[in-house]
């Protein structure tokens, strides 16, 4: 079978190693490759698996088999399932922010105006910032006496002092925000290009049976951009969901664990209090819960491939 | 073929038209002033709080930097050795890019043009190997580097950045391979010339704006990279940048901001350069499936 991304037509299913020098140019390309594929990514899983049944005391010596210990020991641990919820909670919230307001900037740079193509790029850069300096930028406009509250109380005519990331209440809200703030990018440009690809004379027809733009955005843009959407909404939620690094450079997982999702929980059992064991299985779980996300992708994505022929 | 006359333009009352299409252009530039603002201000916020006091970034919170002061530049060389750091940030960079390009591009060739069961499955494996969490294989690299000696070496660092990239670059080089027809390439073999020559000579030229999106990707990927240098590298001459300004919130509860704004500055201005020279690319890089 072939694998679900390839559109090849049928004749080149066939394996096409007829020549000589065509096989040696399989063997040359493919190996390093697949060496270093082996090495950096299937192996560490492997041993990732491997380190989540055992429990180790110092550093890297004494090795203690323990089977599922350190599984069941996670299943009754309240702080697990906390950040578990706090991963859905998290991956919910910034890729409907993300994508909602992905799509409205993309339905935005398809409209005619001055200066649309610089905008159209400069729309990405918040995207290829460093993580860890959009994270200072935020935590600066975010912090008690930023510029935030500033506005706020320009607004509401009274001082606010919140510590938006240092508050219980408020620091989820403001990491789905932020996130969402560095992600819309990809929805937006993904989005634009579905959007370019609708042919015009759709419309055109729609617009002479006398559809408003609001009847022709509900029944004719968003059923023809669903398939684009799953797609972003897919690729998002299972990069939030094993999103690392933003979380930590604004919170830390806090405060008191408001924001401590899975990745944050492994780092800390991990780097913290060194029990690499526990760590392992923390890490092994999420790459469950990412794996039946990445499981969907590829399903929705190649059913839609059939369906529609877009990507 | 021929044109049929537009009823709509006939049938709508022109005073209404033209009310529409005004309000059209409210909507649109409206639209546009605030996405400006809001992709813009936070880099502005941090440009200028990197040239203001501490007066003015704490206290008074100007929205215009009254006085412009570069003791915060001043204060950032001197504590840390943030050029040197640049400097290993990019050289790793570009090594890491200059690996992934080349492997990926080979592979992915292959991947798109000889489709056996073995490539199928690398194919499907570097697509997964792209979506595991970095969380997950830290802690084996960590183990394992440290057991070869290689945890605090650059050596250690950029193999443990091929984990992410060469992934990305399997996937961004084989969608650009799979929009370039065969044909050309089998008119060289049929005419004599042998597969080397046929990817190198034939399929290379018309992959380089691929090639060129997958590099900036990679690029921008490595120059950003936190979890990696911050668990590997422990020595100060060895830093990323990402680490240099990591290290910098250290220190107690007092976060300077201006120290931190100037250092984000910094690390900022090679990415814009990028961006400003090659944001062309970077769009069409979007659109093969580059995403972080």
């Amino acid at each position: 079978m072939a694998s679900p991304s390839t559109r090849s037509p049928p004749r080149n299913r066939q394996p096409r190693l007829r020549f000589r020098d065509e096989r040696i140019f399989y063997y040359v390309a493919l190996a390093p490759t697949t060496i270093v594929i082996a090495c950096v990514i299937a192996l560490p899983i492997i041993y990732t698996f491997a380190l989540g049944f055992f429990i180790q005391n110092t550093l890297v010596r004494n090795w203690r088999f323990v089977g599922l210990s350190n599984y069941s020991d996670l299943l009754t641990d309240a702080d697990f399932w906390l950040a578990f919820w706090n991963g859905v909670v998290f991956t919910v919230g910034s890729t409907v922010v993300a994508t909602v307001f992905g799509l409205v900037i993309a339905i935005l740079l398809d409209c005619n105006f001055r200066g649309r193509g610089p905008l159209r790029a400069l729309v990405i850069f918040p995207y290829i910032v460093p993580s860890i300096v959009v994270a200072f930028i935020w935590k600066f406009i975010f912090s008690g006496r930023g510029i935030l509250n500033d506005f706020l109380g320009f607004i509401g005519a009274q001082a606010v002092s919140v510590p938006w990331l240092g508050d219980q209440r408020f620091a989820m809200m403001a990491v789905i925000l932020i996130s969402a703030w560095t992600w819309f990018p990809f929805a937006a440009i993904t989005l634009l290009a579905a959007i370019q690809n609708v042919p015009d004379n759709i419309y055109e027809a729609a617009a002479l049976d006398g559809a408003g733009p609001m009847r022709r955005f509900t029944y004719l843009t968003l059923p023809l951009l669903a398939p684009a959407i799953m797609v972003v909404v897919l690729i998002r939620a299972i990069w939030a969901f094993r999103n690392y690094d933003m979380i930590w450079l604004l919170t830390e997982g806090g405060p008191i664990g408001a924001t401590e999702v899975l990745p944050i929980m492994a780092y800390k059992e991990a780097f913290g209090l060194f029990r690499m064991g526990h760590a392992s299985a923390v890490s092994v779980s999420l790459m469950v819960f990412v794996t039946l996300l990445a499981a969907v992708h590829f399903r929705v994505g190649a059913r839609l491939r059939k369906a529609y022929d877009t990507s | 073929m021929t044109t049929l006359p537009l009823p709509s333009q006939k049938q709508l009352p022109r005073r209404n038209r033209k009310k529409t299409s005004v309000l059209r252009s409210v909507v649109v530039y409206g639209g546009v002033l605030l996405l400006l603002f809001l992709v813009l201000f936070p880099f502005y916020w941090m440009v200028t709080a990197s040239i203001k006091n501490f007066r003015e970034i704490s206290i008074e919170r100007t929205i215009i930097p009254r006085e412009v002061t570069f003791r915060n530049y001043v204060d950032l060389f001197e504590q840390t050795s943030i050029l040197w750091h640049l400097f290993n940030t990019a050289w790793i960079s570009c090594f890491v890019t200059v690996v992934t390009v080349i492997l990926a591009s080979m592979s992915a060739y292959v991947l798109t043009r000889f489709l056996t069961p073995t490539a199928e499955w690398i194919a499907r494996i570097s697509l997964y190997a792209y979506m595991v969490p970095s969380i997950v294989l830290i802690i084996p690299f960590y183990i394992g580097l440290r057991m070869a000696g290689l945890v605090n070496t650059h050596a250690g660092l950029i193999l443990s950045y091929l984990s992410f990239t060469l992934p990305l670059g399997i996937w961004m080089m084989r969608a650009c391979f799979q929009s370039i027809p065969q044909t050309m390439e089998e008119a060289a073999v049929v005419d004599g010339a042998n597969r080397f020559e046929a990817f190198f000579l034939v399929a290379m030229p018309q992959a380089l704006p691929g090639v060129v999106s997958t590099a900036i990707f990679v690029f921008i990927l490595c120059w950003g990279e936190y979890l990696y240098p911050v668990v590997l590298i422990s020595s100060d001459s060895l830093r990323t940048i990402t680490i240099t300004l990591d290290a910098l919130t250290g220190g107690g509860q007092n976060i300077k901001f201006g120290l931190l704004m100037a250092a984000s500055t910094v690390a900022t201005v090679p990415i814009l350069i990028i961006f400003l020279v090659l944001q062309r690319h970077l769009v069409r890089g979007f659109a093969a499936g580059g995403y972080e």
